[in-house]
């Protein structure tokens, strides 16, 4: 195999799969801006959940095809997870200290 | 058997990689684990920003001095959220472009690697710009970093992502200057792809930002 063959399959050329990821991307982001307008898209308290698994779902297809964790060594998709469920597992620890769990009425009166 | 054709697959995948540089015990070049690395710190302190804008955003009532008072009274009435859903389609597409320029240099296709990160440092520049806009439209509305407490969690959380933005478009544009003299080739693609790793932490962190300050009522 001569080595310009030998860097093609190195390096695949997946710019078709890239364009399809940013159209996902681009719908998903459509989707989270209606919901804020509740007279065009009304999905009353699944809104917040909703939100939520969107941009979860952002996340995953960013780190996963965009910053090429899928194809990439396991050691860097965990060194990533570690990073980001360390800093959830902190956070959300900070936030139960100074009780942000506990219902605050936050509306107008 | 299965553990032979992995080393040998493994072999395979670290010779094809020998011109990115040399061979580390993991297969991955020391700078690119760096930059993984120093992504996973930086979790840890937009997750601090984060959550000190939503614990003021919850808790805003129970601190004194803002007593009955909603976050509506304190700026978050001011948001233009069609503004703010274009500015993020524009980082997000910076994230596609990005990417094809990754992917070009890596096929050795010089012009359009060029082309690809002079519009990524653009559609950099216009979220920026929209940054801007925004934060002066606020302050002309009388919202200032020291306004309230919501607003310096604001401005703080989404300053300091403008200002990782703002690095992100230097590194571009230095890319983009080796390029012009020839020193970004498909040898050291890497360095490129590096650099997009950073690029696209931004855009996933303003995914975050979008739907946590900006969409959760």
């Amino acid at each position: 195999m001569t080595s310009t063959a030998e860097h093609h399959e190195a390096h695949p050329n997946r710019d078709a799969t890239y364009v399809k990821v940013a159209l996902i991307l681009a719908v998903i982001t459509g989707i989270e801006t209606f919901t804020y307008f509740e007279s065009v898209l009304d999905f009353g308290r699944a809104t917040m959940p909703l939100l939520l698994v969107c941009m979860g779902l952002k996340f995953y297809l960013i780190a996963a095809y965009f910053m090429h964790l899928k194809w990439d060594k396991p050691i860097l998709r965990r060194t990533f997870t570690v990073g980001i469920l360390l800093a959830l597992a902190v956070y959300i620890i900070t936030l139960t200290a100074f009780r942000f769990w506990d219902a605050v009425d936050v509306m107008p009166k | 058997m299965a553990e032979t054709m992995t080393a040998a697959a493994d072999t395979g995948h670290h010779e094809a990689h020998d011109d990115h540089g040399h061979v580390t015990n993991t297969g991955i070049s020391n700078e690119k684990l760096g930059m993984w690395l120093f992504l996973g710190s930086e979790c840890l302190l937009f997750g601090g920003l984060i959550s000190t804008f939503l614990l003021y955003k919850k808790k805003l009532n129970t601190f004194p001095g803002f007593e009955n008072t909603t976050v509506n009274k304190l700026g978050a009435d001011l948001f233009d959220i069609p503004f703010t859903s274009v500015s993020s389609f524009v980082l997000l597409m910076s994230s596609l472009t990005m990417v094809l320029a990754v992917s070009s240099l890596q096929r050795d296709d010089q012009r359009r690697t060029r082309l690809w990160l002079m519009a990524t440092a653009l559609l950099g520049s216009t979220f920026l710009a929209g940054q801007v806009y925004e934060f002066t439209a606020f302050l002309n509305e009388g919202l200032g970093f020291t306004t309230n407490i919501f607003s310096s969690a604001f401005f703080t959380l989404t300053g300091f992502h403008g200002a990782h933005v703002l690095i992100g478009i230097v590194i571009l544009m230095t890319m983009y200057a080796q390029a012009l003299r020839g020193r970004l080739t498909s040898r050291n693609a890497e360095a490129l792809e590096i650099a997009g790793l950073y690029w696209h932490f931004v855009d996933v962190v303003w995914v975050v930002i979008f739907v946590v300050v900006y969409l959760i009522k």
